[in-house]
């Protein structure tokens, strides 16, 4: 059995946490742990994340018989559910002054059995963490992150770019979105990471490894994260998802 | 915001614009009496102090700048939580709506526009500021025509925010130079980058890269080289078409070294000497950022030699001509040799009063006759340069230096460029695009002819899979053929309706079919027996591609369910109707119809479960069967009328 846990922080410098984070799970069935990364609008950035996590929640309550679901099945209902949420929070900024222009990261990873099912829009980031090496699941919709994909750039120019926090892919800045997917398996070792860039923009792969992949508690690690993202500068929201066997169990292997 | 008065003394009137991250508001300066623009930032600096003194300092040294085509700058300030600047208001609108509504200019006006924007430029480079920005969209134009820039350097001060941007709320990068997409640090060559690129638009009312996303257009940016104006206007003249190919040159090195030296360009860029202009190319040497200086520098004392003797006898025989492919190394040799011809030149003043002649035309001559008539002549042909020409074909001369009719002192040198014929170029590979209508219309525009060959492929419809020429072939484009291959995407075909089919059938028609057919799951099902279809995915009589994936749930039969049985004892008494009381005894007893109904797990009410003529009382056994959940009984009918009815549920049973 996985375990949760759930933390999002506001920083040392925003005056609003505009990260929403939540897990939720149906009574035998599945789980669903969801992040997103509000931004844009007055207060539009933190309205569009929660909404989109509610939003979300709500609708993976609803499903119907969701253990007779196969991956596509799943699949093809997240994406539903994706596509409702964009539409939702798209309505709302055309219309509302307020909401202008916001829009927010949307990572949820549904678990079931020891498989997993990403779902991803934005730049939040999907990890997953053994002993041996960590994995980043997710390639971020950043403009960045495609001049590097396409050689153009290098890493260090990536680095240094004044355009880094440009996303291309975001749920609720435009009529029509495509999120992607990306098929999972857990073993009984494996930690999943998923967390958004207050994070991964302050910490970096090698100590996340050392961090999680270490015995101990799994609250203390997610906290451990939390407190280094700050120590390195805080400037944005953190906000961390981390699952994974319980440290008694991993301790009796 | 309308009504309100911000800093104290302007008056806001109301909105004239918006940008991703501001609104434009016409406010009234009271102390001043005069009608001004007021910009508000729709930005929330709060913990951004670095971000908010890197604006201001930058808002405030543009400022500075005044200049007719530098929309001028009065004041910046806080007000609580407004950020705002206050401007020089203009009547107008911007360049953008202009070239919206009045689609591709004539070249002269969009030249006129051009040095406006350029002499601007400049005087903001002379005093190091650098825009960064320069789009249409932060340009005014007045009523006259005149236009005049806004926004030094701060839209991309803005930028630089740490807070996440979605698509909508991001800038433009239609104008944005290769140097900036990478993220290097904007130079006064990224404005004339982007200047290029404006010129481009004005002269053809379109984007010279456009994308769906903005990091789309940045790789084009990066990637494609700048395309031809002429190609969709051969009007423009190929000296115009030039400015904008070396101000957009990918490599900041080839560029315009200077706004000044742009605006030079433009100056002269229609003067009728100039209508032959050969085509700007950037060198695609590998050693191209070394060499290029001498190419500026060969033009330079093409010049100087003009004053100057060169040699004094004119030689009989016609001398060795060397011949060598146009390389840039060589044409640095040839500089050099120049460089040692003009030195001579100034060391050894002419004292022998040679006279001057007039370079004869040779140009359209086969190269051995014009070295007959220059040499006739008096002039010396020191080099020939094999060059491509479009106009001329090969062996023939299409350019001397110096140019026909230019009065040079008889036995000077002359250089000539023969043709050896159009210019070829290698195959782009265009495998892996897509083929669609611009792309088509984009190649039609550059080959003679474009066709498609349109085949099945693993690869996505409508990508470019193979082509003829192929890639890095010699051809010259205009008079190519270009055959394409393009996909159809995998085969599609009907998937047939499966349902009933069993294992034997399932294997036989995944073998005719060419489908992967998985048994996914088992499910119970009322009515398909064991081991046989229920249902499929993707559904019966769809489109799907050839070799595909198809699910298919298997039945396991009728559910098993926990079954109650109960046996219910009916007692029918036999009550014959009396029909006539005069009748004698009767022999026989009348029979009455007795029919059964039973509901439950098997039966239904509809039809009757049993049906038999009675003579006496009679006692029956019903079998009632029900499946957890269910709700049964009975109804016993004897001659038409209900005598007994008895419903329960499973739950009434008793094990």
């Amino acid at each position: 059995m996985l375990r949760f846990e759930v933390l999002t922080d506001i920083g040392r410098k925003r005056t609003v946490n505009e990260d929403c984070a939540a897990v939720f799970t149906i009574k035998d069935g599945p789980t669903l742990a969801i992040i997103a990364d509000g931004m844009g609008g007055h207060r539009g950035g933190d309205y569009a994340s929660s909404t989109a996590v509610q939003i979300l929640g709500e609708k993976f309550l609803k499903v119907e018989n969701p253990k007779s679901l196969d991956e596509e099945d799943w699949k093809e209902l997240l994406q539903e559910m994706i596509l409702y949420v964009n539409r939702t929070i798209f309505n709302i900024a055309e219309k509302d002054e307020n909401f202008k222009g916001m829009g927010t990261t949307l990572d949820a990873v549904l678990i079931y059995g020891n498989k997993g099912l990403v779902t991803h829009v934005g730049d939040s980031r999907v990890y997953m963490i053994d002993e041996r090496e960590i994995l980043q699941i997710t390639k971020d919709h950043s403009f960045v992150n495609i001049l590097l994909d396409s050689g153009e750039i290098t890493e260090e120019e990536a680095a240094k770019h004044p355009q880094r926090n440009w996303i291309m892919r975001a749920v609720g800045s435009e009529k029509f979105i495509t999120p992607d997917f990306y098929n999972i398996e857990l073993n009984g070792q494996t930690y999943l990471l998923i967390c958004t860039d207050g994070l991964s923009n302050k910490v970096d792969n090698e100590r996340i490894h050392r961090i999680v992949a270490t015995d101990g508690d799994l609250r203390d690690k997610a906290m451990e994260l939390i407190r280094l993202a700050n120590e390195m500068g805080g400037e944005d929201n953190i906000s961390v998802i981390l699952a994974g066997p319980s440290a008694s169990e991993v301790s009796q292997q | 915001m309308i009504g309100k008065r911000i800093g104290g003394r302007y008056e806001v009137i109301r909105g004239i614009g918006e940008g991703g991250m501001s609104k434009v508001y016409l406010a009234h300066d009271i102390i001043l009496d005069r009608d001004v623009a007021i910009k508000v930032l729709n930005y929330d600096f709060a913990n951004e102090e670095d971000l908010k003194r890197r604006f201001q300092r930058e808002a405030l040294s543009a400022t500075s700048l005044t200049h007719p085509h530098i929309v001028n700058i009065f004041d910046v300030g806080e007000d609580g939580e407004l950020h705002y600047f206050v401007m020089e208001y203009i009547e107008g609108q911007t360049l953008k709506k202009f070239i919206q509504t009045n689609g591709p200019l004539k070249v002269a006006q969009a030249v006129g526009i051009m040095k406006q924007l350029v002499s601007a430029i400049a005087n903001a480079h002379h005093n190091g500021i650098i825009h960064r920005d320069i789009k249409p969209q932060n340009i005014l134009m007045d009523s006259e025509g005149n236009v005049k820039i806004t926004d030094f350097g701060i839209a991309m001060a803005l930028s630089a925010t740490a807070h996440t941007k979605t698509n909508s709320v991001i800038g433009t990068v239609h104008y944005l130079s290769p140097e900036q997409a990478r993220g290097g640090m904007a130079t006064k060559k990224s404005d004339i980058y982007s200047l290029g690129i404006v010129f481009y638009e004005l002269l053809t009312g379109e984007l010279p890269f456009s994308a769906e996303t903005a990091v789309a257009i940045a790789l084009k940016h990066l990637q494609e080289e700048t395309p031809s104006v002429r190609l969709t206007f051969p009007d423009i003249p190929q000296s115009v078409e030039n400015v904008i190919l070396k101000a957009t040159a990918k490599d900041a090195t080839y560029r315009y070294r200077s706004a000044d030296e742009m605006y030079d360009d433009l100056f002269s860029v229609l003067s009728p000497e100039r209508q032959h202009e050969a085509k700007f190319n950037v060198p695609f040497d590998d050693d191209k950022t070394r060499i290029i200086p001498a190419i500026t520098e060969t033009s330079k004392f093409d010049e100087s030699e003009t004053t100057k003797k060169i040699e004094p006898v004119v030689p009989e025989a016609k001398p060795p001509v060397k011949k060598k492919r146009r390389k840039w190394p060589i044409i640095l040799g040839i500089s050099i040799g120049l460089i040692a011809i003009a030195l001579l030149a100034i060391f050894l003043p002419s004292l022998l009063g040679t006279k001057e002649k007039a370079i004869p035309d040779v140009v359209g001559y086969d190269e051995a006759e014009a070295i007959d008539r220059l040499t006739e002549a008096g002039f010396v042909v020191e080099e020939s340069i094999e060059d491509y020409s479009d106009e001329f074909e090969k062996g023939q001369v299409f350019r001397t230096i110096p140019e026909a009719d230019k009065k040079r002192k008889v036995g000077s040198p002359v250089t000539l460029y023969v043709s050896t014929g159009k210019k070829t170029t290698e195959m782009t590979d265009y495998t892996g695009r897509d083929f669609d209508d611009e792309f088509a219309s984009f190649l039609e525009n550059i080959f003679k002819s474009v066709d498609t060959k349109n085949v099945h492929s693993d690869e996505p419809k409508g990508r470019i899979i193979g082509q003829n020429p192929e890639v890095g072939e010699e051809v010259v484009p205009e008079d190519t053929d270009l055959l394409l291959t393009v996909s159809l995407g995998k085969e599609v075909q009907l998937v047939d309706d499966l349902t009933g089919y069993n294992q034997n059938q399932l294997k036989e028609y995944g073998k005719t079919s060419g489908f992967d057919i998985r048994a996914i799951r088992e499910e119970f099902h009322d009515t398909i027996p064991e081991g046989h279809v229920i249902w499929q995915k993707p559904a019966a009589h769809t489109e799907v591609e050839k070799g595909a994936k198809i699910d298919v749930a298997i039945s396991k039969g009728k559910e098993k369910k926990s079954v109650k049985y109960t046996v219910k004892r009916i007692d029918i008494p036999y009550e014959p109707t009396v029909v006539d009381d005069f009748e004698e005894e009767p022999d026989e007893p009348e029979p009455q119809t007795v029919k059964i109904y039973v509901q439950d797990s098997k039966h239904s009410m509809a039809d009757p479960f049993d049906e038999f003529e009675i003579t006496e009382d009679t006692r029956t056994m019903v079998p009632i069967e029900l499946e957890e959940g269910q709700r049964g009984g009975y109804r016993v009918v004897r001659d038409n009328t209900v005598i007994k009815e008895e419903m329960f549920d499973y739950d009434d049973i008793e094990e």
